[in-house]
């Protein structure tokens, strides 16, 4: 077992930029944002967690899909090798989450040939990054159980511990020896003792929530209170981790792949102008539907890593949280 | 790894158009994709964008799709004459029953472009007709002028064996030619469902048209005793990807475009409200 102290990680991130791009946490004005970075020392090391989620570098927000040329179509592909540092647990989990999706049935490689160019390397949290989160009920974090290829777990300031979760993980450590040192008992339980330690202030329940929404679907006056105060504005799908929905647009060169949002009127607009999502308590219903119980029965896990940002960034003050508990203590109907 | 977009269409030589009514269009197209009756494609012009359409036409032969301009799309797709091009990708969704079918009779309700999406299960069972029961179609249109499929509806199918048709529109504007009912389909349904020659609890129903006609057809077949299960329904979605990606045609833990767009009422009554 392996640990790597700050200075060394920044060597490594050094050599890695050789053969990949970079991506990593960085300062942007008063935010810290994921960027392609071209000198490791623009790094940010010590953040909480960034506002915009992870999942632009695998879904970003516009992605030419097709190029047409005198009546000929070309599909767009990048094949840029990648390593993403900084990741946090939550946003890690939000693209396992999703990935069921673009694998079932016909493949989509416009992501799925990202996510293999991209090797990851997940940054643990000890410290909370934000009064909503709830990634402990979610089973996200605050340290991920999987998904990445190496996560560093801070043990104190400056060093952390390293935990290996693919070959590409191990091929790094192999490769960068020098770089590493063995990790000893005490970092061993200090690590441990991280893994251990509840950071959250809120809880939910997400499998009772499941059960109690089975019977909830049909009752139309709940669902009106609760989406009274929604502006439809879509910032819960856009900052989540885990929401993927998209749309596909032509301009006269292009066709190009972009986010969608499940509570925007025109989600469900079909011919002839009929919106069978019309009322606004059925988007809003849809969205907590897809996310906590569809998705779940569909492919095993649930669409939400309990990031918090949904409640944090809401303008229209939607206690996502007050309603799953809500929910979940009701007597299901 | 250009080549491996799913999102890449083909781009294919329309064949032929007939006109069918004032705002509907049959498209032939140079094109004869291997799929299953009651799958779709996603039909598009470059620049415009795509939109899902249901084969009207039998595997392995000239595709064909009968198109309502209703949109943007459509619109300039009706623009188009033999020559032109298109792009087409696809096939995608579920099939109808076929094997369920088999031995059984066969009820079809299709209202206005509803009709064009059953006609490649009705052409595909007139192939092997001795495989199957009895078939009557019941159809109906705005006015005489909105009639589908009329060669169908008035010389062919009427003239074969076991085989009767329906057809009923909502308004009489003027004296037509056609020896038809007036009133909504669900009118005609009171009356011929109890005809002996469709009256029996155990045919098979597929029921295509807009959202507000299905569900007064349905209402009305489960008044006279027909089982969920054996009401089949095609239905329609906002769909982008076609293939499960994006997220548009979710209901239920389903997504139309993957485990649809064919179902029985059974399986999607929970969700009544989303259509
Ligand atoms: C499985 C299936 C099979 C079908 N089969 C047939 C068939 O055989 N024949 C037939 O005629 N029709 C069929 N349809 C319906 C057909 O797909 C629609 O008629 C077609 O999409 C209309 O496209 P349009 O661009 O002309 O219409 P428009 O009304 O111009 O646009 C519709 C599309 O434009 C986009 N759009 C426009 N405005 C907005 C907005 N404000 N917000 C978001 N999006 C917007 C949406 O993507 C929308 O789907 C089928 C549909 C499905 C789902
Ligand atoms: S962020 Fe809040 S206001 Fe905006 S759509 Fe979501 S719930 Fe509604
Ligand atoms: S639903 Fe809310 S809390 Fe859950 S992952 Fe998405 S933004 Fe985070
Ligand atoms: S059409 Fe995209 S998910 Fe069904």
């Amino acid at each position: 077992m392996d640990k790597i102290n700050k200075n060394d990680l920044l060597k490594l991130l050094t050599s890695l930029k050789d053969k990949n791009k970079l991506i990593a946490p960085v300062k942007a004005e008063k935010d810290i944002v994921f960027d392609y970075v071209n000198d490791v020392k623009d790094i940010v090391l010590d953040f909480t967690n960034t506002v915009k989620p992870a999942k632009e570098f695998f879904i970003p927000q516009r992605e030419d899909i097709l190029e047409f040329n005198n009546g000929k179509i070309k599909a767009i592909f990048s094949d840029e090798k990648r390593v993403f540092f900084g990741i946090r647990p939550c946003d890690l989990k939000g693209l396992c989450v999703m990935d069921p999706t673009f694998r079932e049935g016909i493949e989509d490689p416009h992501y799925l040939e990202k996510r293999k160019n991209t090797v990851i390397i997940a940054l643990a949290c000890t410290t909370l990054c934000d009064e909503n989160a709830f990634c402990e009920s979610a089973k996200a974090g605050p340290v991920a159980d999987g998904c990445f290829d190496l996560q560093l777990i801070p043990l104190g300031k400056n060093e952390y511990f390293v935990e290996n979760g693919s070959k590409a993980g191990a091929d790094i450590i192999d490769k960068n020896k020098q770089l590493f040192k063995k990790a000893d008992k005490s970092d061993i339980k200090k690590m441990e003792d991280t893994k251990n330690k509840k950071i959250n202030k809120k809880k939910v329940d997400l499998d009772l929530f499941l059960e109690k929404l089975k019977g909830r679907f049909n009752n139309k006056a709940y669902w009106k209170e609760a989406s009274l105060t929604c502006l439809r504005c879509g910032a819960c799908n856009y900052l989540c981790p885990s929401c993927f929905c998209n749309n596909m647009v032509d301009n006269t060169k292009k066709r190009y792949r972009c986010w969608d949002s499940c509570m925007f009127r025109g989600f469900t607009r079909q011919a002839a102008n009929l919106i069978p999502r019309d009322e606004l308590y059925t988007r809003f219903r849809q969205r907590l539907y897809h996310k906590y119980k569809w998705h779940k029965e569909r492919y095993g896990v649930h669409m939400c890593t309990g990031c918090g940002r949904c409640v944090t960034y809401c303008p229209g003050l939607i206690p996502y949280i007050d309603i799953i508990n809500e929910v979940s203590n009701s007597n299901g109907e | 790894m250009e080549n491996k977009s799913p999102y890449l269409p083909k781009i294919v030589k329309i064949k032929k158009v007939k006109q069918e009514t004032e705002d509907i269009k049959t498209f032939t197209l140079d094109y004869k994709p291997i799929f299953k009756p009651g799958q779709f494609f996603e039909i598009g012009i470059n620049g415009i964008g795509e939109a899902p359409f249901t084969a009207a036409s039998a595997s392995k032969k000239h595709f064909q799709a009968s198109i309502k301009r209703t949109g943007k799309l459509t619109e300039a797709i009706h623009q188009l004459k033999a020559g032109d091009k298109l792009t087409i990708r696809g096939p995608y969704g579920n099939s109808f029953p076929i094997e369920k079918i088999k031995g059984k009779n066969m009820l079809f309700i299709g209202g206005g472009i509803g009709l064009p999406p059953l006609h490649s299960l009705i052409r595909t069972v007139l192939e092997n007709r001795g495989r199957y029961g009895k078939i009557t179609v019941f159809y109906g249109a705005r006015d005489e002028a909105q009639i589908v499929s009329r060669e169908e509806l008035k010389n062919i199918w009427p003239k074969m064996k076991n085989f009767r048709v329906v057809v009923c529109v909502d308004f009489k504007k003027n004296k037509g030619e056609w020896p038809h009912n007036v009133g909504l389909v669900t009118g005609i349904m009171e009356k011929e469902l109890k005809h002996p020659f469709t009256r029996n609890k155990n045919t098979i129903v597929f029921v295509c048209g807009p959202p507000i006609m299905i569900k007064a057809v349905i209402q009305k077949l489960l008044e006279h005793c027909f089982k969920e299960e054996n009401i089949i329904l095609t239905l329609e979605r906002l769909m982008k990807c076609g293939f499960g990606k994006c997220g548009h045609c979710n209901v239920g833990e389903k997504y139309i475009c993957l485990d649809g767009p064919v179902f029985s009422y059974k399986e999607i009554k929970e969700f009544e409200e989303e259509f």
